[in-house]
């Protein structure tokens, strides 16, 4: 089997899939995040597979990817405080519970 | 049946995957029938590796000097890794071209090791279903044993380093999953988090060996053997060898870097080639590096004595029998590419291994402690026996060692069974008379380990030394300091006293003498399936070494030889003493089986008052305090790793918060002194303008509220659902457009 740039798209979109599905079915807040976090790995994934299949020898994409999990690192700091407050909040993380962002 | 061996093997293999996959889904509603389940389904996988075994032996073809029988297909290519690599075998070049190759290796090597887990991992399910009865999750620890099982099975099975890794990394995982099985114990929770962590340094350096033999030989030749049952790695290594010093030189440099002669080209130019870089040495130490994590090697065996928070089955399969032992595995699967300084090393790990195993098996008084204890040291004997040349004497003792160690965890788990969760061996003691099986088993396994003459122990330990007692020679007779290489071979028979020793000790202390808690051991009993695996482990390692099963023959026969370039003579890479050493070597180690009991029961006879006088004698105390910490190796990772560690975070949060912090404070004041300004104009000015419009927008607004429930995931549906609708009506367009 010779990997191909498609192979790697795959598996990103059923990452991507596998995130969007758990933050809609999942009512716990820690669950959405780790949705969240499958979602961002998705992105990453495409970054180092088009960076490696379309820009031989260079490194942009494996770079940019870096960033993107940094960024969720310090995503998953500032959602865990806000898990932190909403269960402070709401004695819960059931994130049904708190609809006080309509309106 | 018309199966060949590797696909009776393969069927064994996949028989506890498949109890773990019916476990893990339909555990729970089976309730007491899924110890059942899984206790089959690896008894089938016994069967058939006996029967694979037996058909093995029988082959015509296994009265040549090697044989194997291997798959090797093509299964990973990685675009632009070593595509053109002239040290890729022309041979597996045809087949497979640059492809990462995973596939089935069947040699005397694998089949021993199939027979020698599936057995250990029968007895110990059989042992689980009485010992995990009252455990809520009793058909997740099944689950998790099918899944070892399997792991392990298909470590063994594995014909290149890169699918020997994935299952590396499985075993690893599942002991990580065991040791915390009760997890919501702060204990075994610490313990598996450490176990991970430690691992993850061998793992690493694993990762790193290959990468060098990957950057050197190109993927292809990471396999073992190919489908022809041609050595794969090993030819690779020496062509590319060849090519690098070139022609006759290139020959003789070769057969000097694998071959026991070598120890002559290893002392003269010891700078040259060790510290010079030279990468197969490096190669194979990285290897090792992975090794030692996994089995437990001085300074990496911190994990295993805390691994002993699992269930004790557990710590007998795989703390003590098999997973430990995948590092041995290991080092003997690359063994014919392991250079002479990279086989010192080996030994000279090994060898601090042993020793300090057993000094701290010396004083520790939790039973199952020491025994964690005494696998490091066992396993450092088997490193030795590798790392000074004797591939055979390490892997039987590998195989010895997972019968009496077994056998010794689970004597130890009846015992914590019937005191009620208690393992300390000073509330012991007496117990022979309450449970006489347990103890006479636990007695076998010491005369075992201890070396006692006609006990499996004994025939693997004396091979094992004599092969050290060689190797030692050899290495003194050239220019490497006399009495340093014959510490190579006296601190292990030193050792061996040592093992007798404490062996006794533990035995005497929890079955010997008078009960120390009478309280706690009033219904002390056995049950009848603890007993019956006791029997069946005890038996074994008593018989596990006799001529009769063939097992150091049968094991010689997984070596290839490796034949000179050009022909000329093949080397042989193991050291096989002669029997005039074997009986020489054995005058001094010999006497530890009766040293041992005779210096344990003596000074324990009456409990620990002895014993506890003699460590308060000044001097005697510190050395006391140092071992009983375990050398003190958790405080210094402690201090020097994690609290180096937590350091360097609070630096870095304290420069945050008062360097970072201070400049984004500075601008914020600013700003607010800005708007302050500004905040007058608006209220005055914009303000009127804006109140108009906003007064518009809250009718717009209230317009679009009622689909804004406040619930954030209907939020996300809604926002994927519109951009999945964008993409395919984008799709849908550009279709349409063609």
């Amino acid at each position: 089997m010779v990997l191909t740039l498609g192979h790697f798209l795959m598996v990103s979109v059923l990452l991507l899939a596998a995130g969007v599905i758990t933050m809609i079915v999942k009512r716990n807040a820690i669950g959405i995040l780790m949705g969240i976090e499958l979602i961002l790995n998705a992105g990453a994934l495409n970054l180092v597979a088009f960076n490696a299949f379309g820009f031989g020898g260079k490194i942009d994409g494996q770079i940019f990817a870096l960033f993107v999990i940094v960024i969720a690192a310090a995503e998953a700091a500032v959602a865990l405080a806000i898990i932190l407050n909403f269960y402070n909040n709401f004695a819960s993380i059931d994130v049904e519970k708190g609809t006080s962002l309509k309106g | 049946m018309g199966l060949t061996v590797a696909q009776i093997l393969l069927l064994a293999a996949g028989m506890p995957l498949l109890s773990f996959v019916l476990l893990i889904f339909f555990g729970r509603r089976m309730g007491y029938m899924a110890g059942a389940v899984g206790t089959l389904l690896i008894v089938v996988t016994l069967g058939l590796s006996v029967t694979a075994s037996i058909e093995w032996v029988a082959k015509a073809e296994f009265n040549q000097r090697h044989y194997v029988e291997a798959l090797a297909y093509p299964w990973i290519t990685l675009p632009g890794v070593g595509a053109e690599n002239p040290a890729t075998p022309r041979v597996l070049a045809n087949s497979v071209g640059s492809a990462l190759v995973m596939g089935v290796l069947v040699d005397s090597l694998t089949v021993t090791m199939f027979v020698m887990v599936s057995l250990v991992a029968s007895v110990v399910h059989l042992f689980s279903m009485a010992y995990m009865k009252e455990d809520p999750r009793y058909s997740r620890y099944f689950a998790y044993l099918g899944l070892f099982c399997f792991s392990m099975l298909g470590l063994v099975l594995a014909n290149s380093l890169i699918q020997m890794f994935v299952f590396w990394e499985l075993v690893g995982i599942c002991s990580y999953l065991l040791i915390g099985f009760w997890f919501e114990k702060r204990g075994p929770a610490l313990a598996s988090k450490k176990a991970v962590l430690v691992n993850r340094v061998g793992d690493v350096s694993f990762l790193i060996g290959i990468g060098i033999l990957l950057l050197h030989l190109g993927p292809a030749s990471l396999t073992f053997f190919d489908g022809q049952g041609n050595a794969v790695l090993s030819s690779a290594v020496q062509t590319a060898v060849h090519q690098e010093m070139g022609g006759a030189e290139g020959l003789q440099g070769f057969a000097r870097l694998l071959s026991p002669e070598g120890a002559n080209y290893l002392t003269h130019n010891f700078g040259a080639t060790f510290w010079g870089y030279n990468w197969l040495t490096w190669a194979g130490l990285c290897i090792f590096g992975g090794a030692m994590a996994k089995s437990a090697q001085f300074p990496l065996h911190v994990w295993l004595p805390d691994a002993m928070e699992g269930p004790t089955p557990v710590s007998a399969l795989i703390h003590a029998a098999t997973m430990v032992a995948a590092g041995v595995y290991l080092v003997a699967r690359v063994f014919p590419i392991l250079t002479m300084d990279a086989r010192l090393v080996i030994a000279i790990i090994g060898c601090i291994t042993l020793l300090a195993g057993a000094l701290i098996a010396l004083v520790q008084t939790d039973i199952k402690r020491v025994l964690a204890y005494s696998t490091i040291s066992q396993l450092g004997y088997m490193m030795l026996f590798l790392g000074s040349g004797g591939y055979v004497a390490g892997l039987f003792h590998l195989f010895t060692h997972a019968f009496f160690k077994s056998c010794l965890f689970l004597a130890a788990g009846s015992v914590i069974h019937a005191l009620s969760g208690e393992q300390d061996m000073r509330r012991m003691g007496g117990l022979w008379k309450k449970m006489p099986i347990t103890a006479g088993t636990f007695l076998l396994a010491v005369l075992a380990i201890s070396g006692t003459p006609y006990f499996s122990g004994y025939y693997s330990k004396e091979l094992g030394l004599a092969g050290v007692y060689e190797y030692a020679m050899a290495l003194h007779q050239q220019s490497l300091d006399r009495h340093l290489a014959m510490m190579l071979f006296w601190v292990p028979v030193a050792t061996s006293y040592l093992t007798a020793f404490y062996m006794w000790r533990c035995w005497w202390l929890t079955f010997g003498g008078k009960a120390r808690d009478e309280e706690l051991g009033e219904h002390a009993h056995e049950t009848s399936l603890m007993t019956l695996s006791l029997i069946f482990l005890g038996g074994l390692s008593v018989v596990a070494g006799y001529e009769f099963f063939r097992v150091p023959s049968v094991l010689g026969k997984s070596l290839p030889a490796v034949m000179a370039l050009g022909g000329g003579e093949a080397l042989t890479l193991s050291v096989m003493p002669s029997e005039d050493v074997q009986a020489m070597v054995s005058q001094w180690a010999i006497w530890a089986f009766v040293a041992g009991p005779v210096a344990a029961i003596g000074i324990y006879f009456a409990g620990f008052g002895l014993a506890n006088r003699v460590r308060r004698l000044p001097g005697v105390n510190l050395v006391y305090l140092w071992l009983v910490e375990g050398m003190y190796f958790d405080a210094l990772y402690d201090g020097i790793l994690v609290n180096g560690t937590k350091a360097f975070s609070v630096t870095l949060g304290f420069v945050d918060r008062y360097v970072v912090d201070g400049v984004v404070n500075m601008a914020g004041y600013a700003m607010r002194g800005v708007s302050r300004l500004s905040g007058l104009m608006d209220a005055r000015v914009v303000d009127g303008a804006v109140n108009g419009l906003a007064e518009a927008a809250r009718l717009g607004g209230r317009g679009v509220l009622a689909p804004q429930g406040g619930r954030i995931r209907i939020y996300v549906l809604g926002l994927f659902t519109v951009l999945a609708a964008v993409a395919v009506g984008t799709v849908v367009y550009v279709l349409a457009a063609r």
